[in-house]
């Protein structure tokens, strides 16, 4: 990464205790080291191959395209990597830096699990002791993620403080980091966090845009005309935008959790609620009460509950290079179950948001444009969310009867 | 310009006693008890009043103080309730004030207008630990503090390298906080493995005094760090104990704590 776009952005940076300064002097060193390192590059590649399944295919819906009668969707899924989502990419690219680094511990915090599962995962691979941070209300809500974590190797600490979910225990992996970072490395799962993490997550990730760019090009020979991603921390909507910045005609869409209304705790929208703040180390935009404070989230997909957002998209929705969109609890849901009954395709209550804001649009598009929607991840785990949401008897029922099995 | 806090100061240095800098959280337990705590810490001996203003989410601290500023919130205090405590203690305790809070309450509420508002409440100090000294905003206010006579202080840790200490003793003034350990707030965890090498280093870069904090919670913490540290700060201790004692009797068992520390 180059000095002058560092200074040039407004948001970022790395706003740490003292205790941090240091550690994250350590990785920006080494993350810059490796970036010039070939065999850093062909091995960061080679596991994205071999241990992820990259490529991850550019699905034409070719259903849902007709059964919108406007422009023609792509689905790009990111389901398809190794343990079902986007996050594998940066876990695998952090935990080579930590390698070098010679660290023996990995941490991070997570709110629906799929971090947390993808760097239980990469620490059992790479041979690292594993922490995982979780809200007290996520742990609970995400049970078998938790038990995953667990057969993976992993600790999960249940974070007790604050709401007890995604922002708490991002806090509690920074404190933990704090007195331990001589032998610990922190996973951070997203785009965010101070300085250097953003952008070497973003890199790690721009490996999706990269990807869609040349299977837009093999399929439609041209370049997509509309990117359209979720964006919690925003990591897989900046990895699949990134390629595409400076292509103008590209028209980049971020989606943010609409939730349950307008109101502030009822959603996620830092585009219409969001204001610039400075929170777990770096400068944004983010939800906050008149104080000051950092303000309450909902979104039925853990993913997308989080206040704050990657200062890199923050900086090119304020450039008006990315539109931020939102979608509904209730809209993300059907655009989840159109998706599996047109296209066979199960995605996450996340990249549904994605995908709700996309049928909304297609329609009203040209036969000609090319929208491609980043999957970010596969619904599985999203089994017992769903249930809930959709009330489903049946599914209650089998969750009854399971308990009885299981005393026996 | 000398404040409150350099005239406190000037009593400390080279033999003399060791100086206290007590913590409170604002609206902890409640708003009425704090100015009665700041009064106890007072009557006990303490030379400077830390103000934390709570914040939903403070990253420097541990367990003890994050849930004294949850209980605080609940109660529905708020950041001006903070600055009206710190005026009452310079004023009528003649004890003078250092805030601390975390960035967003201050670029929230806007650098300048913050800066005054700690002027116009006699507050000396404030301390902001996730406000680095080389960022925009860290390098806006020392400026807007200088301008109004208040002193930024800079929080240190153990793991600082040569060049940075030298660059943040440069431009510091008032006093210096090192941390005892790198990790967080807390009492019952153990002073940094190379605490004396590293504060003597921080001694050879600064000629202003040492205020040293985390995990200090008896007099024989503060003759520990008494060859090098001028202040000792007691902040996670004195929330302990406020959970430990019964309401009628929270006063004067902050007192009597001040007052043995100081023994
Ligand atoms: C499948 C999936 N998509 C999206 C996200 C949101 O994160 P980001 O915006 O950083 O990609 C998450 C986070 O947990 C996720 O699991």
């Amino acid at each position: 990464m180059k000095r002058k776009e560092k200074q040039k952005n407004t948001y970022g940076g790395a706003y740490v205790p003292e205790m941090l300064v240091h550690a994250l002097k350590e990785i920006e060193i080494e993350f810059e080291k490796a970036l010039k390192d070939t065999q850093f590059q062909k091995k960061f590649r080679e596991l994205l191959h071999s241990y992820s399944g990259r490529p991850t295919p550019l699905i034409y819906a070719e259903n849902l395209t007709k059964h919108f009668g406007g422009g023609k969707l792509y689905l790009k899924n990111e389901g398809a990597n190794h343990t079902g989502a986007h996050k594998i990419t940066h876990c695998l690219g952090q935990a080579l830096i930590a390698k070098r680094l010679g660290k023996k511990e990995l941490i991070a915090e997570t709110g629906a699990g799929q971090h947390g599962v993808a760097t239980a995962t990469v620490a059992a691979k790479f041979g690292f002791k594993c922490k995982i941070f979780m809200g007290e209300v996520d742990i609970a809500r995400q049970r078998p993620n938790v038990f995953w974590m667990e057969q993976l190797g992993a600790e999960v600490i249940s974070v007790s403080s604050g709401s007890k979910t995604l922002k708490d225990a991002v806090n509690e992996a920074l404190k933990y980091w704090m007195a331990h970072s001589d032998e610990s490395y922190y996973v951070i799962g997203s785009v965010l966090g101070p300085h250097p993490y953003p952008e070497m997550n973003r890199t790690f990730q721009s490996i999706i845009g990269e990807e869609i760019r040349e299977q837009t090009r093999k399929a439609e020979k041209k370049l997509p005309d509309v990117v359209v991603a979720c964006v919690g921390g925003g990591s897989n909507a900046i990895g699949a935008f990134y390629d595409f910045v400076k292509e103008k005609g590209v028209r980049l869409i971020g989606v943010e959790a609409g939730g349950i209304g307008k109101r502030v705790g009822e959603n996620a929208m830092r585009k219409e609620n969001g204001s610039l703040g400075i929170f777990q180390g770096y400068k944004s935009l983010f939800l906050q009460t008149s104080e000051g404070h950092i303000a309450p989230t909902h979104s039925v997909a853990a993913g997308l509950d989080y206040p704050g957002m990657g200062p890199e998209l923050a900086t090119l929705f304020r450039e008006k290079r990315v539109e931020l969109q939102s979608a509904t609890d209730k809209k993300a849901v059907e655009a989840c179950l159109l998706t599996a009954k047109y296209e066979g395709v199960i995605p996450a209550l996340e990249s549904s948001h994605a995908l709700a804001y996309a049928y909304k649009i297609l329609p009203k598009l040209s036969k000609k444009e090319v929208v491609v929607v980043n999957v970010s991840g596969r619904g599985d785990k999203d089994l017992f969310n769903l249930t809930r949401y959709l009330n489903h008897k049946e599914f209650k029922k089998f969750l009854a009867e399971e308990i009885q099995r299981y005393e026996k | 310009m000398k404040n409150n806090l350099d005239r406190t100061i000037e009593k400390f240095g080279a033999g003399k006693k060791t100086g206290i800098m007590a913590h409170l959280v604002t609206g902890y337990p409640t708003l009425a008890l704090s100015k009665k705590i700041a009064q106890s810490l007072v009557a006990g001996g303490a030379d400077i009043i830390e103000i934390q203003v709570p914040f939903s989410d403070p990253m420097a601290d541990g367990p003890l103080i994050v849930e004294a500023c949850q209980k605080s919130l609940d109660n529905g205090t708020k950041v001006k309730d903070s600055f009206a405590l710190a005026a009452f203690v310079d004023k009528t305790l003649k004890t003078p004030v250092v805030l601390m809070t975390y960035a967003n309450i201050v670029i929230h509420m806007g650098i300048e207008k913050f800066c005054d508002e700690c002027k116009k409440h006699k507050i000396s100090g404030v301390i902001v630990p996730d406000l680095p000294h080389d960022s925009k905003e860290g390098e806006e206010l020392k400026k807007q503090a200088t301008r109004k006579g208040i002193h930024l202080i800079y929080v240190l840790s153990p793991a600082i390298e040569k060049e940075r200490l030298e660059k943040i003793s440069r431009q510091a003034t008032g006093f210096l906080y090192c941390t005892s350990r790198q990790g967080t707030t807390g009492t019952g965890k153990r002073f940094a493995s190379d605490l004396h090498s590293y504060l003597k280093r921080v001694k050879k870069s600064s000629h202003l005094p040492l205020a040293v904090g985390f995990g200090i919670s008896s007099h024989k913490d503060i003759k520990e760090i008494k060859p090098e540290g001028d202040i000792a700060v007691i902040g996670s201790a004195v929330i302990d104990l406020i959970q430990k004692t019964p309401t009628q009797n929270i006063l004067k068992t902050i007192e009597k704590f001040v007052v043995r520390l100081n023994q």
